[in-house]
């Protein structure tokens, strides 16, 4: 009894920090205080993180949550992506009230708690509570702006999301119904004995519970409310929703699909047609956008197709391909959104028009703009290009050749849109004469960002070999 | 009473709510509609606990019940927010975004 408490508070040392540290900060008025509390619990999760057990000796919280490599991963994609987003929350001044910074940081930390959870749940209360923890602190944070866009956005965000996780509930009540079992190890044994007429409740109850997952990682026929909730959220808190509930969204998909056995397998078929119709979608309609957010919105649901490719494929493989290109994804998408919440701060407008001869005005600012952007699109040699690379090559394997000739088609596309920006930036008369100066935060942000796009796109060998490890325990 | 009696119940509450999230315009409303969809949802993990003879189901509705409080607090402020800034709890007036 006392020793499997123990073992479980040692394994879940970040979680509690970061807890602590989000209520502390949340009481918190002053700048300064606020700041240092959130940097303070970021570093210590980050270092219990490192000093953490892996694999634990025993089961954590009596097998509630697992702590194995593959959900370290994706803590360390959580925790990354929360600080860099806090980078960049603490350079944007404009967007949100200086009395409410500490509620904002907060936030930002509970929801680092609920992706972490999200990428360990082996039980599906934990699942849901964990995507519920996720989803309440995002909806706020996403009416976080002092606009009526922002409340707006928020709302739609809300009734979507409510409507989506309570399906999920939904399914999962059903599931335990039909199996009496709520952890997703006695889950995958019962679901081999379901047979006769319990098995399309059983798949109805397994489709039911994907609706709520692929709302999180906002996948074709549940992407509506990405456009109009990432237009409608502050910049930062946008960079966030695109990488953070995608990247722990998957870790739960690929867990709950594994629990679910045989039935996991038999929605398979119908998960890839999605992916291919996911990355089509986003794709063709960022084509015609002309809000940076709407068409970053637009190119993450893209991306998420691309990234579902390595889930669908179920080989290590493909979860190798998918960790590499979900590291990719992090650093190029938030380096985007870093640039265009500076070319925000400095002409307060979303537009990509406000992107015009940027060139002149900031060459650096530009330059690593146009890497992302690059990246994004997959070109060699940077990080993006890696991941794709993996991706597409796990589709081939398994013989889905029409999946990577339309995911190919799909990069040409997308290099479409991506290298407009570009032009934009190099091609295009600039509006005004001025130089634009980026924060502090953000120029720390892009940077990191800018060299883990390069360094890793030239010398990807020790990210590979790092996540074949991981996928390799999984199975 | 019968399983099926219970079930049929809990699926007819289901119903109900994905209609008035359908239907309703009211954001208030709506949110009434989200309580209406956990509930079922709670009311077969309190069925199916029952059944297999297993606190967990039990467990899991309490938690169900929190959480349900926990988002009608993040839908009201939302709501509240969206009434300061547009004067209207009407969510079809909300419309700023192209959807």
């Amino acid at each position: 009894m006392g020793g499997v408490l123990q073992d479980s508070v040692n394994a879940w040392w970040p979680e509690a920090i970061l807890s602590a540290g989000a209520l502390l900060v949340i009481l918190t008025t002053g700048r300064r205080a606020a700041l240092t509390i959130t940097w303070v619990a970021l570093m210590a999760a980050a270092a219990a993180l490192w000093r953490s057990p892996v694999p634990p000796p025993t089961d954590v919280f009596y097998g509630f949550i697992t702590c194995d490599r593959f959900s370290a991963a994706f803590r360390w994609i959580a925790l990354g992506t929360t600080a860099l987003v806090a980078l960049m929350a603490c350079a944007s001044r404009r967007e949100v009230e200086q009395s409410r910074r500490g509620e904002y940081l907060g936030l930002l930390l509970f929801i680092a708690v609920g992706l972490m959870l999200m990428a360990e749940a082996n039980h599906l209360l934990m699942a849901y509570l964990s995507m519920e923890m996720v989803s309440l602190s995002s909806y706020l944070l996403v009416g976080f702006a002092d606009q009526r866009r922002s409340a707006e956005a928020a709302l739609k965000y809300l009734l979507f999301g409510a409507l989506c996780s309570a399906l999920m509930l939904f399914g999962m009540s059903l599931l335990f119904g039909l199996t009496g079992a709520l952890s997703f190890g006695e889950l995958r044994q019962a679901s081999y004995g379901i047979a006769g007429a319990a098995l399309p409740a059983a798949l109805v109850a397994g489709a039911l519970m994907l609706a709520g997952l692929a709302f999180k990682i906002s996948m074709v026929p549940f992407h509506q409310w990405t456009p109009d909730a990432y237009e409608g959220a502050p910049i930062p808190v946008t960079a966030l929703l695109s990488v953070g509930p995608k990247a722990a969204g998957l870790a739960l998909l690929i867990r709950v699909l594994e629990a679910l056995g045989p039935l996991g397998e038999r929605l398979l078929p119908l998960l890839l047609v999605l992916t291919v119709v996911t990355m089509t979608f986003g794709n063709l309609v960022a084509l015609v956008q002309t809000n940076v957010k709407r068409l970053l919105a637009y190119s993450t649901i893209g991306q998420v197709g691309y990234l579902l490719i390595g889930l669908v494929a179920a080989t290590a493989k493909g979860r190798e391909a998918l960790l590499v290109y979900l590291a990719a994804y992090l650093f190029m998408n938030l380096g985007v959104f870093a640039c265009a919440l500076a070319v925000f701060h400095d002409t307060g407008s979303e537009s990509l028009e406000a992107f015009r001869g940027l060139a002149q005005r900031a060459p650096g600012l530009s330059a690593v703009c146009a890497i992302f952007l690059l990246s994004l699109a997959g070109v060699p040699p940077l990080f993006g290009f890696v991941g794709k690379f993996l991706l597409f090559s796990s589709a081939l394997q398994e013989g889905w050749g029409w999946v990577a000739v339309a995911a190919a088609l799909n990069s040409a596309v997308a290099l479409y849109y991506y290298a407009n920006l570009i032009r934009l930036m190099y091609f295009a008369a600039p509006l005004q004469a001025t130089a634009v100066r980026p924060a502090m935060g953000l120029r720390v942000a892009l940077a990191v960002c800018a060299g883990a796009t390069l360094v890793l796109g030239l010398w990807p060998a020790g990210v590979v070999e790092w996540t074949s490890r991981i996928s390799g325990t999984l199975l | 009473m019968s399983v099926q009696l219970v079930l049929a119940l809990s699926n007819a509450l289901f119903a109900v709510g994905v209609y008035g999230l359908l239907t309703r315009r009211n954001a208030v409303a709506l949110l009434l509609a989200v309580e209406l969809l956990l509930n079922a949802a709670a009311l077969n993990f309190v069925l199916f606990g029952r059944l297999f003879n297993q606190v967990d189901g039990q467990a899991a509705t309490l938690f169900i019940i929190a959480l349900a409080a926990c988002e009608a607090v993040a839908g009201l402020a939302i709501v509240i927010n969206l009434f300061r800034t547009a004067q209207t709890v009407d969510a079809d007036a909300a419309s700023l975004l192209k959807g």
